[in-house]
Order: structure tokens, then C-alpha cells, then sequence
């Protein structure tokens, strides 16, 4: 290693180093070069090597034993110092490679119903001898963490852009129709629907969304204008807002499976042609057949 | 035991005429700006917060995402009349958030009370 000190250079070479640290540990010549594989002689050559390098003396050899000067305690607790961190990095090293290769992580993001999160999970479980991990959360931050390889599968209801070009494939796992449905005093707009739709109350997602734009474009299409009382994208808003009555919601039958066999909601009609697709994005490290 | 709520605006006449609507149902908690509101969920147990965008000192993706970093999933409601979409959806990436545009003031209500109704549930 290079050292510029106010203009000086010097050189450390991190294996004299440890010789001296061994040294010093050990406390004579002869056991340190036992511990080292290599002969007294060189041993005792190369440390001398090491203080010349530095311009300091480490031991006084006025001495009939091993006596460290002030400068070599000096050098001696850096040397600890970065040794200790050195097994640190080393031990860390090797249990995060252990992690990576036990675990697989799962994202799943927000707004993807979780029963299909269940379904990839269970897939992993039988083709996989990993332990799974589900971390649940937003969009940009899951995508980060994939990024980083800090995730190895993500669930998604979109796929970026610049996917392919980074590296990750992806694959449609799941396509839902989008249904209107809401509480069963809705019940009424089955007929004639979706003109019976025409100023019933909609709670619908962003206007940035996928979703929400094709729901626009179907409705334009239809030439049916809706009144839209409030938006949200987390399904847990919507799904309460339609199972009190406080009008309808337009989403993947997917998403409100479970509400539709329990009445809590009624399904109004679908959106001919209008879906939800879920997507699997793999890094080229984990690609798995699901 | 009354629910309670937050009302974050730093329209004072908006703000006294919401407090005035839900006192006699909810224990209500007002702030005319972010830090106030921040101020108050780090202090008290809220069970809803309907909240503005654009404000003085902090704006409301700011409340809530620092709601959110110190671990509170209170229901968000945003009720304004601002309408940037692209801050809608720095917003909605949050869970339990809900965009209800100014003045629609009966569905402020009827969501407000079911959202404490069903806290428990969010």
C-alpha cells in the first residue's frame, strides 16, 4: 500500500506486517516462523525490511528479549486493530455468501393480491430446497432492492422499462379481469350494465396507473361517463370502501376473490378486455421454472 | 372510547368548520402545517388523518412519508383541491392512503367515519 505523507512516499507491505503482529504475538522469533512456515532467518530479514520502510526501529535489540520500542506498541495496536477487522470481513463474507445461497427472497408489491404471492411462494417451496423469505412493500423500494440483488424474485403488476437491458427476465404468471362490484345494494346496476354505470359513485386508482388507464379508455370508448368520488391504489381502501356501501370499485377479480364468495360484495360486470397482469422478474442468477 | 382524529390544513376557516363537524364523534386534533401534524402523531394515538398537499413547511408527501419512516400506518385521507398527479402517486405508493378532492364534504364524512370504524382492520 502507497502512503503519501506531506509529499513523502512510503510503502506498506501488509504481509511485513503481519509477520511483526505475529511476532509480537508470539513473542520470540522461533515460534513466530513455526507459525508462519517460512525460516528465522527470513523472517527476521523481512521484518527489518519492514522497518526500513517505515523509517522507524519496531524492537530494541539492545535487548536480550524482545522489547518493543514506543513506536512498535504503536504499530502493534494499528496491526491489531486491522486484523481484527480483516477477520470481521472475512467471517461477514463468508456468512452473507452462506445467506445468499440458503434464502430466496420474494418481493411482493403492494397492490398484488396476495393470494397469487402465496401461490409463487408454495411453487418455490417444491422446486426449491431454499428458505423463503417474503418481504412485502412499494414499488420503488423493491425495485431498489432487486436492483442491488438484495431481492431474487419480485411480483409485480408492472414491468419497467429498462428490464431487458438490465439483465432480469420477466414472465406473465397471472392475468384477472377488472370487475366493477360493491355492496349488494349496488345490485341494480347488474342490469343493463356497464351504461348503468352512468354517475354511479366509483372510488378508482390514480390516474398514473395502468389500471386506471385502461379503465378510462374503456369507459371513453363506451362513451359512459362516471363519477369518481376518490382514488386510491391500496386495495385494502377500496375493498373498504365498497363493502360499506359507499359505492363501487373497479379492480381484479383476483383481488376481491375472497369477498365475492363470502357476499361481502357482488360482482356489477366486467370490463370486456380490461385485465390485471402480474408479472415474475428473475435476476439471471435464480431463473427458475415457475 | 372516542376515535380520534387529525386534521392537517393550513386553511384555519376549513380546518375550524371540519373540527366543528366531528368533535361531538371523534376526539379532534388540529395542526395548520406538517410539523405541527408530525408534532402530534409522534404525541398521541390517531386513528385517521385527513390531510392537504400543498402547505407551508412541509407538504403532505413529506408528513407522510416521515409518518411512515417512524413506523405509524395511520389511514391517510387527502382531501385538497390540488390536483398534481404525479405527487398523487409519490403519495398513493404509501399504504392506506385515499385522494378525495375538495369540496366533496359528505364523502369526507362517510369515509372519515368508516375508516376510524375500521381502524382496526387497516
Amino acid at each position: 500500500m502507497k502512503v503519501n505523507i506531506h509529499g513523502k512516499v512510503l510503502w506498506i507491505n501488509f504481509h511485513h506486517l503481519y509477520y511483526f503482529y505475529i511476532v509480537v504475538n508470539e513473542g520470540n522469533l522461533a515460534r513466530a516462523s513455526k507459525i508462519l512456515s517460512i525460516g528465522q532467518p527470513t523472517l527476521s530479514s523481512q521484518i527489518r525490511q519492514f522497518e526500513q520502510s517505515l523509517e522507524v526501529s519496531l524492537f530494541d535489540r539492545s535487548a536480550r528479549k524482545l522489547v518493543l520500542t514506543e513506536a512498535g506498541k504503536l504499530a502493534h495496536q494499528y496491526a491489531t486493530e486491522i486484523f481484527k477487522i480483516g477477520t470481521e470481513m472475512a467471517t461477514k463474507l463468508t456468512c452473507k455468501q452462506q445467506e445468499m445461497t440458503n434464502n430466496l427472497k420474494i418481493g411482493l408489491m403492494d397492490g398484488v393480491p396476495k393470494c397469487l404471492g402465496l401461490d409463487i411462494c408454495k411453487n418455490a417451496m417444491l422446486k426449491s430446497q431454499k428458505n423463503i423469505q417474503i418481504i412485502k412493500g412499494r414499488s420503488d423500494e423493491l425495485f431498489k432492492d432487486f436492483e442491488d440483488h438484495e431481492i431474487d424474485l419480485l411480483i409485480t403488476n408492472f414491468v419497467p422499462e429498462n428490464s431487458e437491458k438490465a439483465g432480469f427476465s420477466f414472465k406473465k404468471i397471472s392475468s384477472s379481469p377488472i370487475i366493477i362490484c360493491g355492496h349488494k345494494k349496488f345490485q341494480t346496476l347488474q342490469k343493463s350494465f356497464p351504461r348503468s354505470l352512468e354517475d354511479a359513485p366509483l372510488m378508482l386508482p390514480l390516474k398514473l396507473s395502468k389500471s386506471r388507464q385502461d379503465i378510462d379508455n374503456y369507459f371513453e370508448k363506451m362513451n359512459i361517463k362516471i363519477k369518481v368520488l376518490g382514488e386510491t391504489n391500496d386495495i385494502s381502501m377500496q375493498k373498504l370502501f365498497a363493502s360499506e356501501g359507499m359505492g363501487l370499485i373497479a379492480t381484479s377479480l383476483a383481488s376481491v376473490e375472497d369477498l365475492l364468495e363470502n357476499n361481502n360484495l357482488i360482482e356489477i360486470g366486467r370490463l370486456n378486455g380490461v385485465t390485471e397482469d402480474i408479472y415474475l422478474l428473475c435476476s439471471e442468477n435464480n431463473v427458475i421454472v415457475f | 372510547m372516542k376515535g380520534t382524529l387529525l386534521i392537517v390544513d393550513d386553511e384555519p376557516e376549513l380546518v375550524q368548520n371540519l373540527k366543528n363537524l366531528f368533535s361531538d364523534d371523534f376526539q379532534v386534533f388540529t395542526a395548520g402545517d406538517g410539523v405541527q401534524g408530525l408534532e402530534i402523531l409522534n404525541q398521541r394515538n390517531i386513528d385517521c388523518v385527513i390531510c392537504d398537499f400543498s402547505m407551508p413547511v412541509m407538504d403532505g408527501l413529506q408528513v407522510i412519508s416521515k409518518t411512515r419512516m417512524f413506523g405509524n400506518h395511520v389511514p391517510f385521507i387527502f382531501y385538497t383541491a390540488y390536483d398534481n398527479e404525479a405527487l398523487k402517486n409519490q403519495i398513493a405508493e404509501y399504504e392506506n392512503t385515499l385522494f378525495l378532492a375538495k369540496p366533496n364534504i359528505k364523502e369526507l364524512i362517510d369515509m372519515t367515519f368508516i375508516i376510524i370504524k375500521n381502524r382496526s382492520f387497516l
